[in-house]
């Protein structure tokens, strides 16, 4: 790891809970290989910055991976009998169109294109394009819905007494909300398992 | 009516879909059952349910639902 490299690393953990600042600070500084106006970067530096364009609005969380190489050769080297490999690395860049978000713990492969108007749901390994206007999930991920489907669903639990609340700058909740939601949980398991038992 | 009732206890079998009558408000149904839902709806019945109408009351009981469904209809066949 480079000093210059291990620095911008440094800098990224040090921005852990405002990832616009990482965002900010990545463009300033020409880091990445393009980074458009309100989007939000993991924590984790990708190994080749210039080799992912992120656009506009795309919110990753912190604890997203994208890979911009593999370095299979250089295992089959010793590895495979059956060819001589060299010690090379294959490379793929990542491009991340408007209006994407990528949920925690999801690992963007080298070659990937996703969106634009694209959910890549938790822990999701993305080995191929997504679609624009598609949420995916899964290892490998799949299309599961679609953005507008999102929207609306989102729509109905903004109208009803869902367990929504303005999140403060202290990532604390009160513990009248904590008791509203183990109120909520409750009622529903209880009215779910009760069909079941009676069967 | 009882096709939809049919339609959706295969979908989600754990829900007791004749009974319950605040599926939504009570959060019987989470958002990816509502997704199932509509999916479901979309391609059972052709209907695209609108974000206009997309509130609880709508979805809190099969007889709501179904009341949706050819309220869609109506106003879609009107327009044709």
């Amino acid at each position: 790891m480079t000093i210059r490299r291990a620095m911008t690393q440094f800098r990224f953990w040090l921005f852990i809970g405002n990832s616009w600042k990482r965002a900010e600070y990545a463009k300033k500084k020409g880091i990445f290989g393009q980074i458009g106006n309100n989007s939000r970067l993991p924590t984790e530096l990708p190994l080749y910055p210039k080799l992912v364009r992120v656009h506009n609005n795309v919110t990753i969380h912190r604890s997203v991976k994208l890979i911009t190489h593999d370095r299979i050769n250089a295992f089959l080297m010793n590895a495979s009998k059956a060819y001589k490999f060299k010690s090379t690395e294959t490379l793929g860049p990542i491009e991340i169109m408007d209006n994407v978000y990528i949920g925690m713990n999801s690992v963007i492969m080298p070659g990937v294109k996703i969106g634009p108007n694209a959910i890549v749901s938790v822990g999701s390994v993305v080995a191929s394009d997504v679609p624009p206007n598609t949420i995916v999930a899964g290892v490998p991920a799949k299309v599961v819905g679609t953005f507008d489907s999102l929207v609306k669903i989102r729509v109905l639990q903004d109208k009803m007494n869902a367990l929504q609340f303005e999140r403060s700058g202290d990532e604390m909740i009160n513990e009248e909300t904590i008791k509203k939601a183990w109120e909520l949980f409750d009622k529903k398991k209880n009215k779910t398992t009760h069909k079941e038992e009676n069967k | 009516m009882n096709e939809l009732i049919k339609a959706l206890n295969e979908l989600l079998p754990t829900v007791d879909f004749e009974k319950e009558k605040s599926l939504v408000s009570e959060g019987i149904l989470d958002s990816l059952s509502l997704v199932s839902i509509m999916l479901m709806i979309n391609e059972v019945y052709h209907v695209d349910i609108p974000v206009e109408e997309m509130s609880p009351e709508n979805f809190d009981s099969v007889e709501s639902m179904y009341a949706l469904i050819e309220k869609i209809k109506a106003s879609s066949s009107e327009m044709h």
